[in-house]
């Protein structure tokens, strides 16, 4: 059981996504130094914060406006399997 | 010796007819291109690398073959040229950078090589967005990328270059990419054909990703038949590619020349609103003749496709920034200031937002495949707007309001790049003011045939473009 299948706690993590969505300068210049080692002016993390706070407020929402429950990834282990076998021929 | 403009004029069926009775020589061919291209390349800065004699070499070769009775295929001594992502064994494989410009890939790419067996002449590596990553092909390392038909415009991106090659008469047929809509863009706002096909259809190997799980490589061409023609020889799995589909290869010029009678349309009301009015007239003009070419055509809701370009955002922002990493630590102020734009922004996507937005993609494409259920394909105009000026952020919408250059292009395209879906740019006409107008058809997956079928049927209803007077 996935936390958004149920209702209550769906309606947490919606309130979880709205706060996520709202990213600050100060977020966006430290992880930008302390995870990319990337210095960022002032200028352009209020810029970078305003885009992509308003994407990840949209983002957050997916599982809402989508109806996410139930929905895997598109990753799965066929692509998983695909890609080693392609690995294993090159490296014979 | 057949007349320069006459070579030129013909698209890749014709030429190919031409060059397989030996009414017309490779050679010829080639330096009529070649001619073209010296001649009007400093207008439109389509090229990055002309391959002036690798070209030659390639024709000379691909005459000899055919005289000799040994014709390849239908694309033996086409002069075409490659987006400049890829990748070219010896020769420059810029991506339109600055940080590649001097990589030169030691292995051909996947969709070049076969090409190349198939005998087609390598004109040389296309201008494009930088790193494929924006719609405007505004290259500030290798020049801006003008329209044909207005040079005072932008030709679309990220594959600026391959549309306004094909319509200024600088390659038969050209190869581009689509991760958001590169492909289509360009095809529509220079009014020429461009084929997204599905996703896994066309290999990706030895191409400078964008966003791996969106990108799709796929050919730009004069017509309909071209484009079916060039993916014949481009799609099927490829052992390099783990992305690559199995799934057989059908002849995609076989549905080629019918009507569309029994053939059901569906217009996607989210995708038919906030059209500028040149736009939505022309769009209204084509429905009517599919429906005269005998089509069923209604309208059709998918509503989760207003999702969709949050979808394509977060991914193409995460994965870019993975693919970039590295020369974003060591080298990014080589990058364009609005592609590193783009870049710093995927710093801010939280694993949680992609593994969703991918989660997502389901959901869109489950959708589009149920307004499939009863018909065959959906149509859309390719862009809201025709092509904005240079530099032109926004542009006046319906009712004159300012809209979104950005968004009111990309909310049109991104969404098949999603589902992965084919999606097919078709011109509709040109706008009072002499500009491309666009519709994309869009199908179920793996069905290029009947995508390919409509587009064709389309275009011979239509009717010639009046050429762009450059």
């Amino acid at each position: 059981v996935r936390a958004e299948d149920s209702e209550d706690v769906r309606e947490s993590e919606l309130r979880d996504g709205d706060v996520m969505g709202i990213v600050t300068a100060e977020m966006v210049k430290s992880i930008a130094s302390e995870i990319y080692d990337y210095k960022l002016t002032d200028d352009s993390a209020r810029s970078i914060a305003r885009g992509a706070g308003a994407l990840l407020t949209g983002a957050s929402r997916l599982g809402d406006v989508l109806d996410l429950r139930e929905i895997e990834p598109p990753f799965g282990f066929a692509n998983l399997e695909a890609e080693a076998a392609r690995l294993r021929r090159s490296v014979k | 010796m057949a007349h320069e403009n006459d070579m030129l004029a013909l698209d890749v069926a014709a030429l190919s007819a031409r060059l397989r009775a030996k009414e017309m020589s490779p050679v010829e061919v080639t330096e009529a291109y070649l001619g073209r291209i010296d001649a009007l390349d400093s207008k439109l800065r389509a090229y990055i690398t002309v391959t002036a004699d690798v070209a030659r070499s390639a024709a000379k070769a691909a005459e000899g073959e055919i005289q000799a009775g040994r014709w390849r295929g239908p694309m033996h001594g086409v002069p075409v040229a490659l987006k400049d992502l890829v990748y070219t064994r010896g020769i420059r494989t810029t991506g339109g950078s600055k940080i590649l410009a001097d990589f030169v890939p030691t292995h051909d790419a996947t969709v070049w090589s076969r090409l190349a067996n198939a005998g087609a002449v390598l004109l040389g590596k296309l201008n494009l967005h930088e790193f494929a990553y924006g719609i405007t092909s505004t290259n500030p390392h290798w020049g801006t990328v003008r329209n044909p038909y207005d040079p005072e415009r932008i030709p679309g991106g990220s594959s600026g270059g391959s549309a306004a090659a094909i319509v200024g008469r600088m390659a038969a047929a050209t190869i581009g990419t689509d991760t958001g809509g590169s492909i289509r863009i360009p095809a529509a706002l220079c009014g020429c054909v461009g084929l997204k096909a599905t996703y896994g259809r066309v290999n990706r190997y030895g191409v400078v990703p964008l966003a791996y799980t969106l990108d799709h490589v796929g050919p730009i061409t004069r017509t309909v038949r071209d484009a079916a023609m060039v993916l014949n020889v481009i799609a099927g799995q490829d052992p390099n590619d783990s992305t690559s589909s199995e799934k057989p290869v059908p002849d995609f010029t076989a549905a080629l020349g019918k009507d569309l009678k029994g053939i059901r349309v569906g217009v996607i009301r989210e995708l038919n609103d906030g059209l500028s009015d040149e736009v939505a007239k022309s769009f209204q003009t084509a429905l009517a003749q599919l429906s005269a070419l005998g089509a069923t055509v209604e309208t059709v809701s998918i509503p989760s496709l207003a999702a969709s370009s949050i979808v394509t955002a977060v991914i193409t922002w995460a994965e870019a920034l993975e693919v970039h990493e590295q020369w974003m630590r060591t080298r990014a102020h080589e990058y364009g200031a609005d592609v590193r734009r783009l870049l710093e922004m995927g710093m801010a996507v939280p694993a949680t937002s992609y593994v969703r937005a991918q989660r997502g993609r389901a959901r869109i494409l489950a959708d589009a495949l149920g307004a499939l259920e009863s018909r065959d394909v959906l149509v859309a105009p390719t862009s809201a707007i025709p092509a904005p000026k240079i530099g032109e952020s926004s542009v006046l919408g319906e009712g004159g309001a300012g809209v979104d250059v950005v968004q009111s292009i990309l909310r049109f395209t991104s969404p098949f790049d999603a589902t992965g879906q084919p999606a097919l740019a078709v011109p509709t006409g040109l706008s009072p003011g002499g500009l491309p107008l666009s519709m994309q058809i869009i199908g179920r997956p793996f069905d290029e045939t009947t995508v390919l079928r409509v587009g064709d049927a389309y275009e011979r209803a239509r009717g010639q473009l009046p050429a762009p007077k450059i």
